[in-house]
């Protein structure tokens, strides 16, 4: 009876305790916190901030906002850049040597000032062996003892082997810098492990708040930044959730939890539209591609007429109809013809028509190959062997998964035999690097630069160029591909590489599919935002959010 | 400072001090019989009198604990109830009360029941004598056991790394990177020595507990293992908190009710929550949680019953352990509310099927144990239908519970991946699937050794545990 009474008691205790206040609501905002913050939701941590051994896009993100650019960048068909920790640059006459003059007013966080030594450094970090950085290939053409040449703190000058586009020179020498003063002495040898390599010394807008592993990132305007006035930031906080399933993230971005999410399936693009008005969905540009594969040593690959049957038999337009149109008919996919970026306009050439299809026509070419179906069991034979084969594709993608389904389905009317089969990703890469395959069914992300020479030049035993998965070879690609890189004008390399384009689709070693849209969203309340192909967060100095909308306040 | 913050950091340290201070009695009045050979009874008598020293603090931690869901229950209930008194009836005050009186009715079970377990773990690894005799080979034995055990596991990883294709060399493997990176990489991390030589030296160092650098974020891999231990630890641990009390509260309903229409029904959602897929159950929570539970709250805020304060108090969010924006600014009292409120769904997901299946074990045993005869004689007796089920039944229908508790605590390590995928739960159960997606060695052996020795300690204590509590097993 007596724990009855006490609780008895204790309960109108409580009662008797509910009409006060336990704790204030939240004091009224002062006109110092009235910027806003911006809540990103990510699929995976970031790797490593170290610029000589970053590796994935989402870190390069979070570098550029702690760092000054060497230059500013905007996409217009191609780079343009404006001055930014450069000030001014000029080549020679031969494009061999590019003098560089940089800002003197950058510092570190730690109140360090940011100079030519870093640049140096930086580089000479990226050079050496032992560090095995994956931006090797920046310094492949330059000159050692010039890789860059300091000429005092304000001035560098960057020497090239020989001229090639500038474009990709300007992107060669413009790294993220590290500070001297802190790396200096570091075991290069695990560089990714260094303190200062998750936790770095910013001399951009933004500093690092905080890094919760596999949780959030967060950062903050950077109080000691001395650069331009126009860099300081208008945000006073962006944080990055670690959000790894596609469906949390979306219904996050739903109910207001996150306020920029990219990738967003078609599909779920429709229903933000009509069920969300308040979440804009920005188009970023044509940056990712998907094609298949022929395995061109396989007998049955061999002959381009069959290729080009095969093209002929599949109806792309009606596989981007099914699976990247919008409800209203909004295409978010375009037909490809090469593995250049229609985003490229000056170099992609838009005179190659996509194969059209004809399923009659289609059959015709291929019995002109030999193929026809002499037994009437609805396959293609020759010489007592049926058209048949195997297509793999690599698993978690719904849209391949979904395209296979519809080749195999357009190819069997044609009498063609496709079995579909999914491989775990590092095993679906590993039998394309190994060449183990006969037909794939995979993807490109968009270069913003041209070279063409990994995916396309022969193989000799002494150049091994694994991403040739098809192991194609055309001389005379090979003689533009050389030409064009090592033409420094892009107005004059442009034709060269339309000229490979179209000798690439003749030669038709893909099924080429399509080039498609990412879809990324963004709360409205976000002014002066820049999503484009180059970044989905681009310049987040400059994105605000106006008085009256602030969510978020300190 | 408000009440709230007053008692949110403080509570945790005097939960602590409560909890020190039933184990050390245990101990000492444990150390104080060492004179005569130690018996079941003789432990289960000087625990009792422990218990009667902590008795009033029990009763207190009960009671608070009662008052709590009393607190929740009635400002929900007449909160939501009573109409137009002018301001919002429920304001977040109220609202906030709710949760503290959560967070006591967890805190008390926790201190009652994990009081009492550390007191008598405290008591028997200090080796005290409490355990008979034939029990200490047989534990010796076991450990030994365990040896060979560990090495074929670890041995079989290593084998299974070896034959899935691909190495932690494969991140280098864009367009862009020159095949010199890839070939120093290998030669960085020995990738290229023979098999034999790279599991010698696995073994090596596993032996002195050095387990070394990961290979793909090329940090302390102990340093990995401690980041995400903890928050797997947390949701398990309120998992497992929520889950068996529950489950043996239905199963004992079930037995005393049996064939009844709650018997019935409560065998047909146990059954169901049994095999519902834990992802499965998490996104359709999420779901609910995100657009039906939020409409339903905002509704009631803009028909006024609901201040904002209150609304936002009572939402619960769809993922995350922290909310990631505001947890910085909040005062301690409000993160720790903050990480309750993150603490239910991916709880909730996960315990659910534990409580279902619990419930099964408990309701079987039980309907065992009341059909034996010394139910009849304690019935006959003239005790009360409560005390015959609690005092006799329930004691003996708990001893496959306590086995299967034992049998839990692996998973408390090994976190599970769906839940933390789909809540964004940075536990080690993502930290695994990372490792194996990048060829982590280091990072993926560690974290199974680790796993294996728990597992293996887990299996020990479920053993003795069930030996040590039922008289009647002997231990070969």
């Amino acid at each position: 009876m007596s724990i009855r009474s006490l609780v008895a008691a204790l309960t109108l205790g409580a009662l008797a305790s509910c009409g006060g206040e336990l704790a204030a609501e939240p004091a009224e905002a002062d006109a110092s916190t009235t910027r806003d913050m911006l809540v990103i939701g990510t699929q995976s941590d970031i790797g490593v901030l170290n610029p000589v051994v970053q590796e994935t896009a989402a870190d390069d993100y979070v570098l550029q906002a702690l760092s000054v650019r060497m230059t500013g960048l905007e996409f217009d068909c191609s780079l343009k850049k404006s001055p930014a920790y450069a000030k001014s640059w000029e080549w020679n006459d031969e494009g061999t040597v590019l003098k560089v003059e940089l800002r003197d007013d950058l510092t570190w966080e730690d109140g360090t000032k940011v100079t030519a030594a870093d640049v140096a450094f930086t580089y000479e970090l990226v050079s050496d062996p032992v560090v095995a950085s994956a931006r090797l290939a920046f310094i492949e053409r330059m000159n050692p003892d010039a890789r860059p040449r300091v000429i005092d703190d304000t001035h560098i000058e960057w020497h090239f082997t020989n001229a090639y586009d500038r474009d990709t020179q300007m992107s060669h020498t413009s790294l993220p810098l590290v500070p001297k003063h802190v790396f200096a002495d570091a075991d290069r040898a695990s560089l990714r492990g260094h303190e200062r390599s998750n936790r770095p010394l910013s001399y951009g807008p933004w500093r690092l708040e905080t890094w919760e592993p596999n949780q959030r990132l967060v950062l903050e305007p950077n109080e000691h930044f001395t650069g331009p006035e126009y860099m300081k930031p208008r945000l006073s906080r962006i944080v990055y959730r670690v959000i790894p399933e596609y469906s949390t993230r979306l219904i996050e971005l739903e109910t207001g939890g996150i306020d920029h999410m990219q990738s967003i399936l078609v599909q779920d693009a429709d229903r933000l539209r009509e069920e969300h008005p308040e979440i804009n969905l920005v188009r970023r540009g044509w940056r990712a591609m998907d094609y298949v594969a022929w395995n061109l040593k396989d007998p049955l690959f061999e002959d381009k007429a069959v290729r080009t049957a095969l093209a002929m038999a599949t109806d792309v337009d009606g596989m981007i109809g099914k699976l990247l149109t919008g409800k209203d008919g909004e295409k978010f996919a375009r037909r490809a013809t090469s593995t250049i970026t229609p985003a490229l306009c000056g170099v992609h050439n838009d005179d190659i028509a996509p194969i059209a299809h004809n399923a009659d026509q289609a059959k015709q070419m291929l019995a002109s190959a030999g193929w026809r179906d002499t037994n009437g069991d609805g396959v293609l034979d020759k010489d007592g062997k049926k058209f048949e084969f195997t297509l793999s594709t690599n698993t978690g993608n719904k849209r391949r998964a979904d395209s296979a389904v519809l080749l195999q389905d357009q190819l069997k009317k044609v009498g063609v035999v496709v079995n579909i089969e999914k491989t775990e990703s590092n095993a679906f890469f590993e039998n394309l690097r190994k060449r183990d395959y006969q037909a794939a069914l995979a993807g490109w992300v968009a270069g913003l630069f041209v070279d063409p020479t990994d995916i396309w030049h022969c193989e000799d035993d002494e150049h091994k160029y694994e991403f040739n998965f098809t192991s194609y070879c055309n001389p005379k690609v090979d003689e533009l591909i050389e030409k064009g890189l090592n033409t420094p004008v892009p107005k004059d390399s442009a034709p060269l590489w339309q000229e490979v384009q179209q000798l690439v689709h003749d030669d038709q070693p893909y099924l080429f599919l399509w080039w498609m849209d990412e879809i990324v969203g963004i709360s409205d309340r976000f002014e002066n935002t820049k999503i484009d192909i180059l970044s989905p967060l681009n310049d987040l100095h400059q994105w605000e959010v106006p008085e009256d909308k602030v969510k978020y306040r300190k | 400072m408000s009440a709230l913050d007053a008692i949110g950091p403080g509570m945790l340290p005097v939960l602590l001090l409560l909890l020190l201070l039933h184990a050390s009695i245990l101990r000492i009045g444990l150390g104080a019989l060492t004179g005569g050979p130690p018996t079941l009874r003789r432990a289960a008598a000087l625990a009792a009198a422990c218990m009667a020293v902590t008795l009033p603090l029990s009763l207190v931690g009960g009671a608070v604990a009662l008052a709590g869901a009393a607190v929740v229950a009635l400002t929900l209930c007449v909160g939501i109830v009573s109409w137009g008194t002018g301001t919002p009836p429920v304001s977040a005050a109220k609202v906030q009360a709710a949760w503290v009186g959560i967070l006591f009715l967890l805190a008390g079970v926790w201190w009652y029941a994990g009081g009492w377990a550390a007191g008598v773990l405290v008591a028997v690894v200090t080796g005290v004598g409490l355990l008979p005799a034939p029990m200490r080979p047989y534990i010796v034995r076991k450990l030994l056991l365990a040896i060979p055990l560990i090495l074929l596991i670890v041995t079989l990883i290593f084998q299974l790394l070896e034959l899935s294709p691909g190495t932690v060399a494969d991140k280098f493997f864009t367009p862009e990177t020159p095949p010199e990176v890839r070939q120093m990489i290998v030669e960085k991390y020995h990738l290229d020595d023979p098999a034999y030589v790279r599991y010698a030296a696995m073994i090596g160092n596993l032996a002195t507990f050095d387990f070394g650098r990961s290979m793909a974020q090329e940090r302390e891999v102990f340093e990995i293992i401690r980041e995400a231990l903890p928050n797997t630890l947390l949701l398990s641990m309120l998992t497992l908190m929520v889950a068996f009390p529950t489950g043996i509260l239905i199963g004992t309903v079930q037995a005393v009710r049996q064939n009844t229409a709650i018997d019935t029904s409560a065998s047909v959602g146990s059954l169901l929550l049994y095999s519902m897929p834990g992802f499965w159950l998490g996104m359709m929570l999420q779901l609910l949680v995100a657009f039906y539970l939020s409409s339903w709250l905002s509704d009631l805020g803009a028909r006024g019953l609901l201040s904002d304060g209150a609304v936002s108090l009572l939402t619960l969010p769809s993922s995350g352990m922290i909310d990631p924006v505001m947890h910085d600014y909040m005062s301690p009292g409000e993160r720790i509310i903050d990480r309750l409120k993150h603490l239910i769904l991916p709880g909730v997901a996960m315990g659910m099927a534990s409580a279902g299946s619990t419930a099964r074990y408990m309701r079987s045993a039980l309907l065992e144990v009341i059909r034996k005869d010394y139910i009849r004689t304690a019935r006959a007796k003239g005790l009360s239908e409560r005390a015959v089920i609690i005092k006799h039944g329930m004691r003996n229908a708990l001893l496959p519970i306590v086995t299967i508790f034992g049998l839990s605590i692996p998973y408390l390590f090994g976190g599970s991946v769906l839940i933390e995928m789909i809540f964004a739960w940075p536990g080690m159960g993502r930290v695994i699937l990372a490792a194996i997606y990048s060829q982590d060695t280091p990072l993926l052996i560690a974290a199974f050794y680790v796993y294996t020795l728990l597992v293996v300690a887990g299996n020990l204590t479920a053993d003795v545990l069930y030996a040590w509590v039922d008289p009647r097993i002997k231990l070969a």
